[in-house]
């Protein structure tokens, strides 16, 4: 269970994000759904550790952030990795930091681990990229390396930011199928995204996050004033069947 | 035929200390520190030039002034407007005039400006050969022990950092070690042309393979080779010998370079 408790960030003047509270339980499958600059990203890393200087509390089964994530890892994949031109690095190498991650960093990995990671590049279909130089990638190619990275560690929870960038639309469904497959393992899923219609079809809750949570609900109970609420104006939810 | 102690010495040292920036060139390289490699060297100077005023021991003092710098530069520009590299810039030109005002300022013996600046290997002696062993064997014990933590740091460290790699630990570790070797490297390369020999060395072995091992290993006998190399043509040649073993690595980067370009088309 992750407790998310009056979490805001300040950056100079400007307000990130503004005493957000909510409550993921172990399973869900949740989507963030916000404009540009409402804070998404930020939240996420939040959640990861990687900026302390936020305000509030962050706690994984009732250990606070910090202390759980020293014994721990979440897979995570980001909106954009730069991956350094000509790095001497396979598919495989990238992926395998997913599985040292659940090790520590200086143990040794499993005997298996090339089993492993083979797996986990096929379930995302990604299996013959595995010896491909990791520059040589494609942001499609990309992201289902870093899916597989994410996933091979075994973590209870993922966090995937705009996981769907990159991906071909055909793709897509194919994608968020694979989504459902692991929160339906047991995984604790929360993902940012954009691609409001497919989102709501496919996660149980969602957030909606402008700065300040605008609402924690289930997917099907998002409605209009909510979206205008998060939104403002400028999006307006329309039903169209054709 | 019989070669003079001191001449031996050098050359063991020079080996020595060239296995040590080969085994650390290719993370220089990946993890783009060839300028603060570079800054360090410049930063040196003046904590050499302190070091003979104040007749402190020039390696301690160096050391502290080069590590000293490096901490506030990482420090400082995160709570100015300035960046990193341009602090790192300010210091190392300010370090530099800070180093010829100081030599300026010392009555007695005061060496040749240009052994600090393009290093006399033949002023090594028995315990710098000592110093530069026991860094050696720390610089491959560092590697050993951190090896796949700075590789994934050098991939991304904001992913390192996610998936447990303790990224603050090795990015400082690595820079106390590469201060460490350009202080106590200084006086064989010098400050002007130590960079070449913790750069050279990791671009030629990343532009041989994509694979990290070989790289490194590669890295490290083209260092030794280069050495060797400078050696024979300045001991043959009565000329300088830094400046020919970072010659003779420019010559490898140009001949592999030369290939590649074959082998492609």
């Amino acid at each position: 269970m992750i407790e998310v408790r009056s979490v805001g960030l300040k950056i100079g003047t400007s307000t990130v994000l503004e005493n957000v509270s909510f409550t993921l339980s172990d399973g869900d499958f949740t989507a963030i759904l916000g404009p540009n600059g409402a804070g998404k990203s930020t939240l996420i890393k939040i959640l990861l550790g990687l900026v302390p200087e936020h305000t509030g509390q962050v706690l994984y089964d009732g250990v606070p952030a910090r202390e759980w994530l020293r014994k721990n890892h979440v897979g995570y994949l980001p909106q954009r990795e730069m991956v350094p031109r000509l790095f001497p690095g396979t598919a495989a190498d990238i992926v395998r930091l997913g599985l040292l991650a659940c090790r520590g960093a200086f143990a040794r990995l499993p005997a298996n681990a090339a089993q492993q990671v083979h797996e986990a590049l096929e379930m995302t279909g990604a299996a013959h990229l595995e010896h491909r130089a990791i520059d040589a990638l494609s942001g499609g190619e990309l992201q289902r390396v870093l899916l597989a990275r994410a996933i091979v560690g075994g973590s209870r929870y993922l966090f995937l930011d705009e996981p769907e960038a990159g991906v071909d639309s055909q793709q897509i469904a194919g994608f968020y199928s694979l989504l459902s497959k692991l929160n339906a393992d047991g995984r604790t899923v929360l993902l940012v995204s954009h691609d409001i219609n497919v989102i709501l079809k496919t996660v149980s809750s969602v957030l909606c996050l402008n700065r300040t949570l605008h609402c924690h609900t289930s997917a099907d109970l998002v409605s209009a004033e909510v979206v205008q609420k998060t939104w403002g104006d400028v999006l307006r939810l329309v039903d169209k069947h054709f | 035929m019989d070669f003079p102690v001191f001449l031996v010495t050098a050359f063991i040292a020079a080996l020595v200390s060239a296995f040590g920036s080969g085994l650390l060139s290719t993370f220089v390289v990946l993890r783009r520190a060839s300028f603060t490699s570079e800054a360090f060297a410049h930063i040196a100077f003046a904590g050499m030039a302190f070091a003979l005023l104040a007749g402190l021991p020039y390696g301690l003092v160096t050391f502290a002034f080069v590590a000293a710098v490096a901490f506030t530069v990482g420090l400082a520009s995160s709570k100015m407007a300035v960046a990193e590299v341009n602090l790192t810039t300010i210091f190392l030109a300010v370090s530099m005039a800070t180093g010829v005002l100081l030599l300026s300022l010392n009555k007695g013996y005061t060496p040749d400006i240009a052994d600090y600046l393009f290093g006399n290997i033949l002023l090594v002696g028995e315990d710098d050969l000592f110093v530069l062993s026991i860094l050696a064997v720390v610089d491959l014990v560092w590697l050993a022990v951190f090896f796949r933590a700075m590789y994934y740091t050098a991939y991304n460290e904001t992913a390192a950092a996610v998936y447990r790699i303790p990224v603050r630990l090795v990015t400082t570790g690595f820079l106390v070690l590469l201060a460490c070797n350009i202080v106590v490297a200084v006086k064989i390369a010098g400050v002007v042309m130590i960079t070449a020999g913790l750069v050279l060395p990791g671009t030629i072995a990343l532009l041989i393979t994509r694979r990290i091992l070989m790289a490194h290993a590669i890295a490290v006998l083209v260092s030794l080779g280069a050495t060797i190399g400078g050696f024979l043509l300045s001991y043959t040649g009565d000329l300088p010998t830094g400046p020919l073993v970072v010659l003779t690595q420019f010559g490898a980067f140009i001949l592999v370079l030369a290939v590649r370009g074959l082998v492609r088309r």
